[in-house]
């Protein structure tokens, strides 16, 4: 705790930390210890974190059918755990932990492994975002980088999915992965790496 | 570090992975190299790009609650691939079924032929009732696709009749809109945004008279100009000009027969030339008292199932008198902490300001002031919250409604007041935030105690069971607190601020456990972030006027409205007009308002802006249309080309107008009130002036002197 943690990429979702009461007005934010508020809020953060949730599952198990079961089955399990809703620190970092579990246990089933269909078959490609007057060139770059995370190694996939769609901090993550800090961000870093490569295949290590 | 060490570093930078010590020499370095905040940019992109790579959209996805408690199974939302199995599996249930039936018709014979006979007549049987499964289902699915094929043909009818009386109303409604403004009398009063006392003024008034001829003969228009009831101007509309724009002056001399407390209206009326009745059709309200009104709840804070007690009281700004008439006040309990939201079921409140007081046995009577005229102003009220209420900010909205004689209202807009609800058991200790300094800023580490008190006597040793820090808006880690509280009731908390923090708005909330509760306390942390607000005021309130001393009142607040002392020079980007300073008082805290006033003659056509030399590192607003100097063009990338380019600008000087000052701040009963005037630009002339003040009801006309 006492480490400064990274900077989060964007806002993390309102409701999640104990927030003073003189913040930003959230008249329907659950106050601990009650109760039905409680599974609003898990309902409505998993919503919200839907597709960072399901994009992750995504690149985690290779097809969008297994990503969307893992996903409602992570939601079942937070739900029957709803109880423990207010002693969760952090909710989102919570889910994405359930998540990550529901996906392992999806890829250990006998079941699903004979099911799940080849890998070439399903290559996995997320639904593209519709932005019009998008550059053409950015929806090309987006795709290049969308090949070059599915194929990337199991453990620098979670840290840096954990990362970007979670929004987890490093620490968090160590602590999902029951591994140091350090080697995190180093998995993160190659990462990132592999990433600017894909996009700058000329300038080695430029900018 | 250089641009070579920098560039490579930037998207581990945006990801938080470099050292402390690494990542503020990148900030460093960008703060002071462009190429590098350029490339910084370009990183940014790069991570929005990977952002959207790592994150796809997934509509049809949702996470709802499920129904019972015992359903554990994954809803799967794609309905193709379950539709398939139910269909594959339907006949193997039938054939499983019937095979499980078949033990039950064999009976047992001791002869095998028998056996073997009545074997076959029951496979035969089964076989007989296996067909006539599969033709069950058929007739079933069949009867089922027929009723489809119906179903289809009827939502395909129902659609079209649907869109055919769509059609049909939306002809209707044209039609009636048509018929609606072919016969109306419409009139419209087109007014400056303020009326000039003392001067002339113009209006203007359109009449699109589109009524049948019979309707409008034997009647005529007439515009009238009111000061209360008497009538300083009448004015015929005249006929000919139907459809046209009808110019009404108010001139001059009509002033000295108005009151300066009097409501000035523009009526246009319709009067019969026979019987000489008079209709209003339209009344603007052109000038008069300005309220304001006080809205106060008798708590700030709420539980559901609690009273809330309301009043509000609207008095003349300058005279403090309530308004001469009735009015009728509608109170809103609406969630949220803005004014726009609907008002929960059973929280609105309609009534007048005709006060009553409610005596013993149900007696109500009027309430009446010394004079017997009846007190007006006031409105009172309460609201019963529901007992389910949800915990939040919400606010008290009382807004006038039109009164019941006609007349415009009273208060220009809705009047609020922020009302919390909250739930929860109450707290029953006495709790307090504390900070070592008056206030911090960015990068600084931040010292503060949180205070227990039981009865006013600390309570020792009780159990802090966290600390958490938002820093505009983003939650914060690594807040460090003692476990438990000392002799004292304190425990310390402590925290770095970020090195950016760009709007200061930073809060800080501890939570307690004591006598087996848990019990929180709240606190908005002062510091002074790297984000001002400026504003301007030239006084007369006109605008500025090139060449001619101007006295500017200035302002400095944090984003969230706390006073900041400020110190700095208003320049021209070639020399310094004036310096600037708020005023502060080291022993009088409660003076420092972050106000401050100074006086410099604008040029004429060149923009003026502030540069702060206090506090140190405000991230001034990138000015627009400002010359940048060929000397920091030259030297791009120094840190003069950026400083050149930002500030706080001020209003843009007008070339021709006239300059007001009251150079004595407060003039002594039977003084001469000093007013200057300074005027530039094209010759012309004076207009005569009108003092007024409140409440006072005599009136000078003063003709400025050359030179005073």
């Amino acid at each position: 705790m006492a480490k400064p943690g990274a900077p989060p990429i964007t806002r993390p979702v309102a409701g999640t930390e104990p927030a003073p009461p003189a913040a930003a007005p959230r008249p329907a934010a659950p106050l601990p210890g009650r109760g039905r508020p409680g599974d609003d809020a898990l309902v409505a953060t998993f919503n919200r974190v839907r597709d960072e949730l399901v994009s992750t599952l995504v690149y985690l198990l290779g097809n969008a059918d297994d990503a969307q079961d893992a996903a409602q089955e992570a939601f079942l399990k937070c739900w029957r755990a709803r109880d423990t809703v207010p002693d969760v620190q952090n909710l989102r970092a919570w889910i994405f932990r359930v998540g990550l579990n529901a996906a392992k246990d999806f890829q250990r089933s006998a079941w699903n492994r004979k099911s799940r269909p080849l890998p070439e078959d399903d290559v996995m490609l997320p639904a593209r975002d519709d932005h019009p007057g998008q550059l053409a060139e950015d929806q090309e770059a987006v795709d290049r980088l969308r090949q070059a995370i599915s194929p990337a190694p199991q453990d620098e996939k979670e840290v840096f999915l954990l990362r970007q769609n979670g929004d987890l901090t490093y620490e968090q993550i160590a602590e999902i992965r029951s591994a140091p800090v350090g080697t995190v961000k180093t998995q993160m870093r190659t990462a990132l790496i592999k990433l600017r490569r894909v996009l700058n295949p000329a300038g080695a290590d430029g900018a | 570090m250089n641009c070579e060490h920098c560039q490579p570093l930037l998207l581990d930078h945006l990801y938080g992975l470099l050292d402390p010590g690494e990542a503020a020499g990148v900030d460093a370095h960008l703060a002071a190299c462009p190429a590098c905040a350029a490339a910084r940019a370009d990183t940014a992109r790069v991570q929005g790009l990977i952002a959207r790579a790592a994150k796809g959209t997934f509509p049809h996805t949702t996470f709802a609650p499920p129904a019972e408690e015992h359903v554990a199974a994954p809803v799967r939302p794609a309905a193709g691939k379950g539709g398939w199995r139910v269909a594959v599996a339907l006949p193997w249930a039938v054939a499983a079924a019937v095979l499980l039936a078949v033990p039950g018709t064999v009976v047992p014979v001791l002869s095998a032929f028998d056996r073997a006979a009545a074997a076959t007549r029951a496979a035969d049987a089964a076989r007989r009732e296996a067909d006539e499964a599969g033709r069950a289902v058929a007739a079933v699915s069949g009867a089922r696709e027929r009723q489809l094929a119906d179903a289809q043909v009827r939502l395909a009818a129902a659609e079209q009749s649907r869109a055919a009386l769509l059609e049909k109303w939306v002809g209707e409604q044209t039609a009636a809109a048509r018929a609606a403004d072919a016969g109306k009398l419409t009139i419209d009063v087109l007014k400056p945004a303020a009326v000039q006392p003392g001067a002339p003024n113009d209006f203007r008034v359109v009449v699109r008279d589109a009524r049948a001829l019979w309707e409008a003969s034997g009647t005529r228009l007439v515009a009238e100009v009111r000061a209360s009831d008497a009538v300083l101007l009448s004015q015929p509309l005249d006929p000919g000009l139907r459809g046209h724009q009808h110019h009404i002056r108010l001139p001059a001399s009509a002033w000295t027969k108005v009151k300066p407390d009097a409501e000035l209206t523009l009526v246009v009326s319709q009067l019969d030339e026979k019987t000489q009745a008079r209709t209003t059709l339209q009344e603007v309200r052109l000038s008069g008292p300005v309220f304001a009104t006080l809205l106060t709840t008798d708590k700030p804070a709420y539980r559901p199932g609690e009273r809330l007690f309301f009043r509000s009281l609207t008095l003349d700004r300058a005279t403090l008198k309530p308004p001469a008439g009735e009015q009728l006040l509608r109170y809103d309990l609406v969630a949220g902490a803005r004014p726009g939201g609907l008002p929960a079921r059973g929280l609105t409140v309609t009534g007048s300001t005709d006060l009553v007081r409610v005596g013993d046995g149900g007696r109500v009577e009027p309430v009446r002031d010394a004079g017997e005229r009846p007190v007006r102003g006031v409105g009172c009220g309460e609201f019963v919250l529901p007992a389910d209420l949800a915990d939040g900010d919400y606010t008290l909205v009382l807004t006038e409604l039109p009164r019941p004689g006609g007349g415009p209202p009273v208060l220009p807009g809705p009047v609020t007041r922020a009302v919390k609800v909250r739930a929860g058991a109450p707290d029953s200790y006495a709790k307090q935030l504390g900070f070592g300094r008056a206030s911090y800023a960015s990068g600084e580490a931040v010292e503060a105690w949180a205070e227990l008190k039981f009865q006013d006597r600390p309570v020792p040793n009780a159990e802090v069971t966290g600390a958490v820090a938002e820093v505009d808006g983003a939650p914060l880690s690594g807040v460090e607190w003692d476990p438990r509280t000392d002799a004292r009731g304190r425990a310390a908390v402590r925290f770095a601020l970020p090195p950016d923090v760009l709007d200061g708005d930073v809060r800080l909330k501890v939570l307690f456990r004591a006598g087996g509760r848990e019990e929180a306390v709240a606190a908005r942390v002062p510091v002074v972030g790297r984000r001002l607000n400026v504003e301007f005021f030239p006084e007369g309130g006109d605008g500025l006027v090139a060449g001619v001393p101007c006295k500017v009142y200035v302002r400095a607040t944090t984003p969230a409205g706390l006073p900041v002392d400020i110190a700095g020079t208003i320049t021209d980007g070639r020399q310094a007009l004036a310096t600037v300073a708020t005023l502060t008082d080291a022993d009088e805290r409660g003076a420092n308002r972050g106000l401050g006033a100074f006086t410099f003659t604008p040029p004429a056509g060149a923009p003026v802006w502030l540069t702060l030399d206090s506090p140190a590192g405000v991230v001034a607003p990138l000015l627009t249309g400002v010359p940048v100097r060929a000397a920091a063009v030259a030297g791009l990338g120094g840190p003069g080309a950026a400083a050149g380019r930002t500030g706080f600008a001020l209003p843009n000087a007008r070339l021709d107008g006239v300059a007001m000052t009251v150079p004595d701040v407060v003039t002594a009963p039977g003084q001469p009130i000093r007013v200057h005037l300074t005027r530039s630009g094209s010759r012309g002339r004076w207009w005569s002036g009108r003092t007024c003040a409140a409440g006072w009801p005599t009136r000078r006309r003063c003709w400025p002197r050359p030179g005073s």
